[in-house]
């Protein structure tokens, strides 16, 4: 069963539509099944703006505003898994600092 | 054979102390790989948990005819003064500097389309509180997830 958005690109009837519809499933589908549970989330979030749109709840410009949104949120996320990957290497320099040179150090005579 | 043991009973401290040498050197280049980061702040921290319900509570009143564009520069400021707070503690914050630049975009964005396309349904509300929250949780996650300057 085709949803309400889909019916959307059905009434395009370019080429073009029916290939930007086609990735456009693939990349909802491949991000709904992501393990991440934020790009899951994502996912689901742009497959609820088409239907959105699609409905007329919202316009056009607000949707391009909400991919927007996705689009920084995403960046953030990157942000947040560079500092979660720098801070596991500051705990790692910490504890060579703290075991090696502080304590097996002391300890060999 | 009593040889070869005295050579290895020399190669054995040789082999830890080349050892001790070189692990504080690799964790230092594994930092400098990394990049260092700032320790975790308790302000940035209350910043961003005081200013996400203030937002969320300005947005609610975008359902309304009314706009209340003083209230949209009392965020604009704190925003700013967030945005500042973070420069100040220089390039070792750069993706906390970043986020706080991120969080002002999607502000401006969601005010803008309020004044020019006219008051919120609750498809509007539901969708821009979600992504603005969302934001806001991105960033204090991420302070929370720096270490704690602990001896």
């Amino acid at each position: 069963m085709s949803l309400s958005w889909e019916k959307l690109f059905d009434l395009l009837k370019s080429d073009e539509a029916k290939s930007l519809k086609a990735e456009l499933l693939s990349l909802i589908d491949s991000a709904k099944t992501d393990s991440e549970a934020f790009l899951k989330r994502q996912g689901e979030k742009i497959e609820l703006y088409l239907i959105q749109l699609a409905e007329g709840q919202i316009t056009k410009e607000q949707f391009e505003g909400y991919v927007q949104d996705i689009h920084d949120l995403t960046e953030m996320h990157a942000l947040k898994m560079s500092v979660a990957s720098k801070a596991r290497a500051q705990r790692f320099v910490k504890s060579i600092a703290n075991l090696v040179l502080n304590r097996l150090l002391a300890l060999i005579p | 054979m009593n040889h070869n043991f005295k050579r290895n009973s020399y190669v054995l401290p040789f082999q830890v102390a080349r050892f001790l040498f070189i692990l504080p050197l690799l964790a230092i280049g594994c930092a400098h790989l990394f990049g260092s980061i700032t320790y975790y702040d308790p302000t940035t921290y209350k910043n961003l948990t005081d200013l996400k319900p203030e937002v969320i509570m300005l947005y609610r009143t975008f359902t309304r005819d009314s706009i209340d564009s003083a209230k949209f520069d009392l965020v604009r400021l704190k925003l700013s003064q967030i945005y500042e707070y973070e420069k100040g503690k220089g390039s070792k914050n750069i993706e906390t500097c970043k986020q706080v630049e991120i969080i002002n975009k999607i502000y401006e964005r969601h005010v803008k389309d309020r004044i020019t396309n006219g008051k919120w349904n609750q498809t509007n509300l539901r969708d821009s509180i979600q992504n603005i929250s969302e934001a806001f949780d991105i960033a204090i996650q991420t302070e929370y997830l720096k270490n704690k300057n602990e001896p």
